[in-house]
């Protein structure tokens, strides 16, 4: 049979027409009409549809099964690049959406699948091997995917997307009754293919395709799954997710212990997100990160003697829950400030990435007169060594006094890029020309300039982090700095400056550098206080509940506190530590203390009494508590706008449903009334850029601070982490804290994991 | 209401944003458009014929000199931006099919043969594949172009006409005639030809 003799050409271009919805509608109506009327019409129509089907199905199938090879994503990203490079100046709103839209479709279309590194993407992992080793088994998983890679792929975005195959259980292993912790960190490296493969039993990729989910089940999912492995540290294994602080009722636990942290290096990650009008990854954002990365705008008074002041207000909280009525207190230490004149002198070895991939974006100029600013805010009793590497490295000028200016600035111009990336061999040379100019008077330091550790030499993670702690014992300092690149965190700068007991600092334009060695000079490089810890303690007579905003990783056993071994943190000249508590159920009536913090710190190596630890304290009465937010301190109501945003931008599941609005506009409120500081800078600059940064993403805010991130997880992962924190201090555990926490957790576990809200 | 309820942003929000500097946007422009330019391409070029460096070409020019796209015109900007990389995309495979390109598929196709596997795990599926591609072999390249811009790209006829320079109704005669010359050539699948016909048609 031939149906389509009796078709004419007309009528099958009519039906085609109306087939691919592009007929107007006297066609339409004539070709329903004929359809009817006549069969040979209606069996072309089903031969025609059949082939749209087929080809429908081809062009799919041509898209996911085969693998091409792709269009050189990476030469058209230069290309954009460079054409935006010439408009620089207010990147702008690209909306988060279009990229997790975009992540999906090429994740969904395999095209860019060929596992490099991609500067938009992240690491890309290749479908095919993600898709073949679904059945790989999960033991696989739990024992090849290091803290490291996590933490990685987390830094990456990778927590937002999989999907969850089914009901698994969740892990009742209870990890945390290990003895202690081993070591820090571990050999792994990221290596993507591999990743992947270890991913794809997790569940997060499905057909091939990664599926969107909540970021807070993809993470409860990853830890579910994978237990600490041999060695981790239960520091390692938490920075996986440490959840966020739940509300502790001030009857059953009226103290919060933790150590200080000074380190912002979230909150410039997430601007360097803002400024592109993306919502940074949920994971990425640190409250206690942005809360002390205005403390240049706070203008808090430093201590006229000692080495802290201690501040404490209380407000009512100009966010939370309404009908609860929330209060907020502050709880702020001002280290003291060092003048120029009477700083520690310092013996400065700059170890310079020249390899190539520091000439595009600029990099090697930024890094240029980065250390051209650095070299004019020295004085003449410092001294400076530059030493460059690629594939090797060199000495490129020995340590040399400040005030020769000529020759340094004639060696920084001199800086040209090209070769590998050799960072051992410019460490290693670094620190031994730091070591041959060893003054024992001076701060030793050394700082490295880099764009990201791609290949770190023939040694392993662990050898480099385990030399730079063995230089660090000898007196030598570390700082990183982390030159143009955008968002991208680099976990090994991060370990390297904190195991050199020194700052990770990431800049991407003139503006932050100068704000990095300018404005914040001397309290860069001068530590006043070692191992500061910090201690609230409620009435709890008059105080419900309580709730410490962020400092999560921060969190120390109560009995830490004057267990004078313990590592905290280190605080610089000049630098506050503000912590937030919010408070519920909060009676102002009656005498004595309703609050009380206290400080402890030792002094910095080297000074007289170097292992003397000292204890500060400063209380907050009921009467001191002040009516109205509009009457407490510009600093006090700068923090909790700043705190606001960073709990909204992570998700937190108390502050569901807040507004990106009310942010904004406190934040422009308190801008006006900052006190400008003593280096002149203004200090309403930062919140109103801020403020500016939040509205372009304002809606998307609001939209992630709706949905919220599933309280229950982020419970359960801080609990699992007081718990290891609890179990580990040294001393005797707290028995009654551990079967809470336990019960906690047990609660928090039997309610069903792993299901989307 | 949740962010997947959302709106993604249009091509000239992107391409706006792009304008300023923002090469994350231009990256979802590229991914947002390479699929159907991929197809194009193909459609004009052949699998093998340089359609991937034709759409890499298309969207370097993009790159380096964004269109001016009216701001603000919603669907037709959207389109317009499309249209623009399709009529982009033409000019590059009508040039490299007789330039640098022709030399360089020449080199490909004498390389050792990898780009021809793939897939063959699944002999039933290639088959159809293979009869599918075979098909569209057999098309005119005009046929085949405004039936790839059609069903993979999903572009209107008018969107098609505006690309290709042809008038509307051409495009919908060739589309006709292309569908009626693949479905003879596929007669083997066809309903009721079909072993065990699946009934997948409504």
């Amino acid at each position: 049979m031939k149906p389509n003799e009796e078709v004419t050409a007309q009528e099958r271009a009519d039906l085609v027409a109306w087939m691919l919805g592009e007929a107007a509608v006297d066609v339409r109506a004539r070709v329903d009409a004929a359809l009817l009327e006549r069969p040979a019409l209606k069996a072309e129509r089903l031969r025609l549809e059949r082939v749209v089907e087929l080809l429908r199905e081809h062009a799919r199938s041509a898209s996911g099964a085969e693998q091409v090879d792709g269009v050189g994503m990476n030469a058209l990203i230069d290309a954009a690049r460079a054409s935006a490079a010439k408009r620089r100046g207010w990147r702008r709103i690209v909306r988060p959406l279009a990229l997790a839209a975009a992540a999906l479709f090429l994740a969904g279309l395999g095209l860019f699948s060929t596992g490099r590194l991609d500067p938009w993407l992240g690491e890309t992992a290749p479908q095919s091997e993600m898709a073949a080793s679904l059945d790989a088994p999960a033991d696989a998983a739990k024992s090849a995917l290091t803290a490291e890679q996590i933490k990685q792929l987390w830094a990456l975005g990778y927590g937002g997307y999989g999907v969850v195959p089914g009901a698994s259980e969740p892990s009742n292993s209870s990890s945390v009754d290990r003895g202690a912790p081993t070591h820090k960190g571990d050999g792994g490296t990221l290596d993507s293919p591999e990743l992947a493969a270890r991913l794809a039993p997790l569940g997060y990729v499905e057909d091939g395709a990664a599926v969107p989910m909540s970021k807070g089940l993809a993470l409860a999912r990853i830890q579910d799954m994978l237990a600490p492995f041999n060695g981790e540290s239960s520091f390692d294994y938490f920075l996986r997710a440490f959840g966020s602080r739940p509300f502790e009722s001030a009857r059953r636990k009226p103290i919060a212990t933790f150590a200080a942290s000074v380190d912002t290096a979230s909150y410039s990650h997430a601007r360097a997100y803002l400024e592109r009008g993306e919502l940074p990854p949920a994971d990425l954002v640190r409250t206690e990160a942005f809360i002390n990365a205005f403390r240049g705008s706070y203008g808090d008074s430093g201590p006229q003697n000692g080495t802290f002041a201690l501040h404490l207000e209380l407000a009512p909280s100009p966010f939370g829950d309404v009908q609860r009525a929330p209060w907020l207190l502050r709880a702020t230490a001002v280290a003291r400030d060092v003048p120029r004149g009477e700083r520690t002198p310092l013996a400065l070895t700059f170890a310079v990435d020249v390899s190539g991939s520091m000439a595009p974006l600029n990099r090697l100029e930024l890094v240029k007169s980065a250390l051209e600013l650095l070299v004019e805010e020295l004085d003449s009793f410092d001294r400076v060594a530059l030493v460059a590497y690629s594939s090797v490295a060199r000495i490129i000028l020995p340590m040399t006094h400040a005030s020769d200016r000529g020759p340094l600035l004639e060696a920084i111009r001199g800086l040209a890029s090209g070769g590998g990336t050799n960072l051992e061999g410019g460490l290693a040379l670094a620190y031994q020309h730091a070591a041959d100019h060893f003054d024992p008077a001076a701060g030793n330091r050394v700082v490295l300039l880099s764009d990201g550790v791609g290949n770190i030499g023939a040694v392993t993670r662990e050898a480099l982090l385990a030399g730079v702690g063995a230089q660090r014992a000898k007196g030598i300092y570390l700082n990183t700095i982390g030159v143009g690149m955008g968002d991208h965190n680099d976990a090994l700068l991060d370990d390297l400056a904190r195991t050199g007991d020194g700052i990770a600092t990431y800049v991407d334009d003139e503006r932050e550098a100068r704000r990095a060695f300018v404005e914040n000079f001397v309290g860069s490089f001068e530590t006043v206080a070692r191992d500061v810890k910090l201690q609230v303690e409620f009435d709890p007579a008059r105080v419900g509940r309580w709730r410490l905003l962020g400092y999560e990783s921060r969190a120390l056993a109560d009995r830490s506190f004057r267990d004078d071994s313990v590592d905290a943190g280190e605080v610089n000249a000049g630098h506050s530590v503000v912590a937030l508590f919010e408070l519920h159920d909060v009676s102002l009536q009656g005498p004595g203390a309703l609050t009380t913090f206290r400080v402890r710190h030792k002094p910095p190596f080297g000074a007289p009494g170097a292992d003397a630890p000292s204890e500060q304290a400063a209380v907050i009465r009921g009467s001191d508590a002040l009516s109205a937010v509009a009457s407490a301190s510009p600093a006090f109501r700068l923090s909790a706008a700043v705190a606001q945003a960073a709990e909204m931008l992570r998700a937190s599941p108390h502050r569901e449903g807040a507004h990106t609005e009310a942010v904004v506009r406190e934040l422009r409120a308190v801008a006006p009334l900052l006190r400008r500081g003593d280096l002149g800078e203004d200090p309403a600059a930062e919140p109103l850029a801020l403020a500016e940064r939040l509205e372009r993403v304002g809606l998307y805010l609001d939209a992630r601070a709706r949905r919220g991130d599933d309280r229950r997880q982020h419970d359960l992962r801080f609990a699992h982490w007081e718990l290891a924190v609890e179990l580990e201090a040294r001393g005797e555990p707290d028995p009654n804290r551990i079967r809470e926490l336990r019960a906690r957790i047990a609660e928090l576990e039997a309610q069903q994991i792993g299901a989307p809200r | 209401m949740p962010v997947d309820a959302m709106e993604e942003p249009s091509d000239s929000d992107l391409l706006l944003a792009f304008g300023r500097g923002d090469v994350a946007a231009f990256t979802a422009l590229a991914a947002r458009h390479q699929a159907p330019l991929l197809a194009h391409a193909r459609s004009l070029v052949g699998r093998r014929g340089g359609a991937e460096d034709a759409v890499q070409e298309a969207l370097l020019r993009l790159a380096k000199s964004p269109p001016r796209i009216p701001v603000g015109g919603g669907e037709a900007a959207g389109s317009a931006l499309s249209g623009w990389l399709h009529q982009v995309l033409r000019r590059v495979c009508l040039d490299t099919q007789r330039g640098e390109a022709r030399r360089r598929r020449r080199e490909r196709e004498t390389a050792p043969i990898e780009a021809i596997q793939g897939g063959q795990e699944n002999v039933e599926t290639n088959d159809t594949r293979a009869a599918v591609e075979r098909g569209l072999e057999r098309l005119s390249a005009d046929q085949r172009e405004v039936i790839a811009l059609r069903l993979f790209g999903e572009k209107s006829y008018s969107e098609i006409a505006a690309i290709t320079g042809k008038k509307k109704g051409t495009v919908g005669w060739l589309i006709s005639a292309g569908l009626t010359r693949l479905a003879d050539e596929l007669n083997h699948l066809m309903p009721g030809q079909e072993a065990g016909a699946r009934g997948t048609l409504r």
